[in-house]
């Protein structure tokens, strides 16, 4: 089979000797005819003729001649190359709209898709088979996703007949205090088998081992990345053994990774890996003791599986072992479950977030590449038209309709091919834009993470292939469709067809670029009604500075004193009308904990609820209206009563017949706690996690009554301004301890503008997808209309001699256009509105059958099409009955 | 339309050809001739079948050509058959002359 294909490839490079031959050949046959018809008495001339006249046509002989060599798709191809290739540089306007058309289609998918592939389809770096690995992770009720406790990490490792490694980590930030000022690291923890289950190395020193796992505290070693031995140590390859203080407490450095490993994530870049009994100096939070706390779930687990083993066997090995840890340890292990995701990357919630948004942009970009195939076949047809003659003549010297169909396909594929090259240059000049979007919350694109890898590029030369098939097949079969006779002779009637058909695919444009429209269209409003939430905060007003404490090594005592000295002082700065603290930022997540109202039947199970813990004053500092009761007081401290303040939605849903100050809650800080929590006060409702999440039940408690060693700092601006105050409460912070870090200074509403990224970068890639569509569209209107012009050049000018006036032409020509678009419209609205229900989980406030949208979009695109329409029309009105009777 | 009837010609031709050569090398003219006298007319071989024919047994490998001298010293194509083209011919020889026997033995009999 292969030597079918090379063998004849040979012939191939001697072609021209081949030719030559074949033309002595058969001009020997022809001459030694000739004699023998002299032979026979003829005369010289008429020899020669009656010679030729037997002979037939020489061309069509070479031709089947060279059909039988076996090589003819090689010749033809390389011939209809060179010969595509020439009719492309003899009208390069043509061919430059038609690239443009197809670059800009190919680019904007292969973008999104390098994008997807990013995000979704590539592997981590320096990790070996990473189709082995798989996320395991916790299930509560056969749902969710989450971390597990070291203990039943523990036994599942050593218990498991499934993995050759099963390995913990935790992303941790880590202070550098190495140097004058404290600088945040990302920092890993991980387990001593974590390098070898992902079978990586380190290209300095050693990765870590089963000795790096003993004791808490003990191991004060740590593997930095690539990255930060080149940033930090000048590439050094003497530090191995050079020490770092990491939180104050020094680390020896083991060794250094391989470069562009950046473990299990695919997004973090992370600058050191500590092992994890080393958890209360990489995270001084982690005060209690992790490693045999059962009931503390806080590590992310993956395994490599063994050889022969699959996802289900491994499956069904964790589910047994789940079992068995729920009947050993009821108390705390009690409907959880161990659930696998195949492949590293994201974690399982951000990847189906990732694979949602994904799909819909993949989705558009390619209802834009149909835009742009139904573009280009209809300018080819076009095109053909024009070629029709020259076709005719191609078949009369006794070229075949399909070696016509193939001359055509080529000359489609090259340009989609030469498209395609320059689409792939478009995507590749985009990434800046794409870097500068936020897809996925908390995920942080690098230009290497959109680096063209194989999996891009090919995804682009099939796209590029494909589409150069689409487009050029149906104008390859109409234009080869020759009624020799007529062509040579003239213009045929046939083409009422053709212009059918042409028709059909402008209507088809249309409608696609409705959907398209009005996909962008819903989500533009979707971003609008996010933005115009009010999240129940003066988000304008506040600015927020992250405090841990806990890094300093301050205990509880001298911690809220910290927080009472800090707050008195902020409190005290010009420009400052309150200030407090609280656990979790304003929209920045929350905390969750089961509770008990006293009185609550035994038999009934613990409400779960999210709530926070916060400094007096909260309420006043981020504006929260208090609707009933008192606010926390600076009195409010460990050793007195538990108080707690709920919002009104808690009040409602809770309490709907009482009042429910003075009501008490058991909301027990650990298993040993029974004391009571009394209702002082009910706040307003506002957004917790999302501006789009519906009010829910929530409850603050005091922050001095349930000591944290990490807050947020809340500080109320007088005039508006909050960012001018960021200095000076660094100031105030640093002369409290000049040790602790004062980074990540940002007002609130620099948050929620950052929390609206990826929605705000989904909808702008999608508006400029809807405005290509459009634009497309329109182009495909006009090129119908102004080629109809064209042909109907006699028709109008008999209309004009006949007394036709302005008006009626242009109402000639553009009630041509107008039902093309009317139907394209009116399909476009249909499909849009079963097709847009796929997304209705994705939109906020509006309907996916929104009125106004559709309403918007069909007159944009009326406008638009007018446009389109009018051009070519008011052309039509300047036609010269004379000339255009004369033309014939 | 026009396919099926070369597919018909071709395997005759195919024949005559390689029958042709089985006497020695020679050039297309001289074969087109040869079919011509030793069927007394009948057959007319059309230069537009015979050199298709010629260069697609050369693909097949039944025929070899190379350059030589003609009978008036011009420089002509000569063909000159195969081994597998020698055991080409018995088969094809084989089948036609039962093809044409049966044909025959239908024309008598019935």
């Amino acid at each position: 089979m292969l030597g079918k294909i090379v063998l004849p490839l040979r012939v191939l490079f001697r072609r021209p000797e081949l030719d030559r031959e074949l033309d002595e050949e058969l001009r020997f046959h022809l001459e030694r005819e000739v004699e023998e018809n002299i032979r026979r008495g003829m005369s010289p001339e008429r020899a020669r003729r009656t010679a030729m006249v037997s002979f037939g046509g020489v061309e069509q002989i070479k031709e089947e001649c060279r059909d039988v060599r076996g090589v003819w798709f090689w010749e033809d191809l390389s011939q209809d190359l060179r010969y595509g290739v020439r009719m492309l540089r003899k009208n390069p306007g043509f061919t430059f709209v038609i690239v443009l058309t197809i670059a800009l289609g190919i680019g904007a998918n292969t973008a999104v898709f390098s994008l997807t592939n990013a995000l979704l389809l590539r592997a981590p770096q320096g990790v070996s088979r990473p189709e082995e690995i798989v996320q395991v992770g916790r299930t509560l009720n056969y749902s969710d996703f989450s971390t597990f406790s070291y203990p039943d990490y523990a036994d599942v490792r050593n218990q498991n007949t499934s993995f050759t490694d099963l390995a913990a980590y935790r992303q941790t930030g880590v202070y550098l205090t190495t140097g004058d000022a404290p600088e945040l690291l990302s920092g890993m923890l991980v387990s001593g088998n974590y390098f070898r289950a992902l079978e990586t190395q380190a290209v300095v020193g050693r990765i870590f081992g089963p000795e790096d796992d003993s004791a808490p505290g003990a191991n004060s070693v740590v593997v930095i990345s690539h990255g930060f031995w080149q940033k930090r140590f000048a590439s050094d390859p003497n530090v191995v053994g050079r020490v770092i203080n990491l939180n104050n407490f020094p680390f020896t450095i083991v060794g250094v990774m391989q470069e562009g490993f950046t473990g299990t994530g695919i997004t973090e870049v992370i600058d050191v890996w500590l092992p994890l009994p080393m958890y209360s100096q990489a995270d001084p939070v982690f005060v209690e003791k992790r490693l045999e706390a059962r009931q503390i779930s806080w590590l992310n687990v993956l395994g490599r599986l063994k050889g022969g083993v699959t996802l289900q066997q491994a499956q069904a090995d964790m589910t047994n072992l789940a079992r068995r840890l729920e009947q050993t340890y009821s108390d705390t292990d009690k409907s959880l479950g161990i659930a696998l995701v195949p492949e590293l990357g994201l974690q399982p919630r951000a990847r189906d977030e990732a694979r949602t948004r994904m799909a819909i942009l993949m989705g558009v970009a390619g209802l834009v590449l149909l835009i742009v195939c139904a573009n280009v076949a209809n300018l080819l047809l076009a095109r053909g038209t024009v070629r029709r003659r020259e076709l005719a003549v191609r078949q009369a010297l006794g070229a075949s309709r399909l070696r016509l169909m193939r001359q055509l396909l080529t000359e489609a594929l090259l340009l989609s091919a030469i498209g395609g090259l320059f689409g792939v240059i478009v995507a590749f000049w985009s990434r800046n834009l794409l870097l500068g979007f936020d897809f996925l919350t908390g995920v942080r694109l690098s230009a290497a993470d959109l680096h063209f890898d194989a999996r891009v590029l090919g995804f682009a030369l099939f796209v590029s292939l494909a589409t150069g098939f689409v487009f050029g097949i149906v104008p390859a079969f109409e234009t080869s469709n020759l009624e020799l006779q007529s062509m040579l002779k003239d213009r045929s009637a046939s083409g009422l067809q053709r212009s059918r058909f042409r028709g059909a695919l402008v209507v088809g444009q249309i409608a696609l670029s409705v959907v398209v429209l009005i996909c962008s269209g819903l989500f533009v409003r979707t971003l609008r009604n996010t933005q115009s939430v009010h999240p129940g905060f003066d988000a304008d007003r506040i600015l927020l500075m992250p405090i841990d404490v806990g890094r300093r090594g301050y205990l509880e005592q001298q911690g809220s004193l910290f927080y009472q000295q800090l707050l008195r002082r902020v409190a005290a700065m010009p420009g400052v009308s309150a200030a407090s603290l609280s656990v979790t930022a304003p929209l920045g997540g929350s905390w969750r904990t089961g509770f008990r109202v006293e009185g609550q039947p035994p038999s009934e199970p613990n409400i779960h609820c999210d709530y926070n813990l916060v400094a007096p004053r909260y309420f006043e500092t981020a504006g929260i209206a208090l609707i009933k009761g008192r606010d926390f007081t600076e009195q409010e401290r460990a050793n007195s009563p538990d108080v707690v303040i709920v919002n009104e939605t808690f009040a409602r849903s809770i309490f709907p017949h009482d009042d429910p100050l003075g009501k008490r809650l058991s909301i027990p800080r650990n298993k040993d706690d029974h004391s009571y929590s009394e209702i002082v006060g009910v706040v307003n409702d506002v957004k917790y996690e999302r501006l789009t999440e519906p009010s829910r039940p929530y409850f603050y408690v005091p922050l001095l009554q349930r000591y944290q060693s990490v807050a947020t700092l809340l500080v109320r601006s007088r005039d508006g301004s909050p960012s001018a105050l960021a200095g000076g409460l660094a100031r105030e912070v640093q002369a409290l301890d000049k040790n602790l870090p004062v980074d990540r200074i940002s007002t609130l509403e620099e948050r929620l503008r950052a929390s609206f990224a990826p929605q705000r970068s989904a909808t702008t890639l999608l508006t400029i997808f809807g405005v290509l569509a459009l634009t497309l569209a329109s182009v495909g209107l006009y090129g119908v209309l102004a080629y109809s012009v064209g042909q109907r050049q006699q028709e109008i000018g008999i209309r004009m001699a006949l007394g036709a006036n302005t008006s009626q032409i242009l109402k000639l020509i553009i009630g041509q256009g107008a039902t093309l678009m009317i139907i394209g419209v009116v399909c476009g609205l249909l499909i849009a509105f079963i097709a847009t229900r796929a997304i209705t989980s994705m939109l906020f406030g509006i309907s996916a059958a929104d009125p106004t949208v559709y309403f918007t979009v069909s007159l944009i695109l009326i406008g638009t099409a007018f446009v389109a329409c009018y051009i070519p029309a008011r052309r039509a009105t300047k036609v010269d009955p004379l000339v255009a009777l004369r033309y014939e | 339309m026009a396919k099926k009837k070369i597919d018909l010609l071709q395997g005759t031709l195919d024949l005559l050809v390689l029958k042709t050569l089985q006497s020695g090398p020679t050039h297309g003219w001289d074969i087109a001739q040869r079919i011509q006298q030793v069927s007394r007319d009948v057959l007319k071989v059309n230069q537009g079948s015979l050199y298709p024919a010629l260069h697609r047994l050369e693909a097949q490998g039944l025929v070899a050509s190379e350059w030589g001298d003609s009978e008036n010293n011009r420089r002509a194509k000569f063909y000159k058959l195969t081994p597998s083209g020698r055991k080409q011919l018995a088969t094809e020889t084989d089948s036609w002359e039962r093809f044409a026997g049966a044909i025959s033995l239908i024309l008598q009999n019935s």
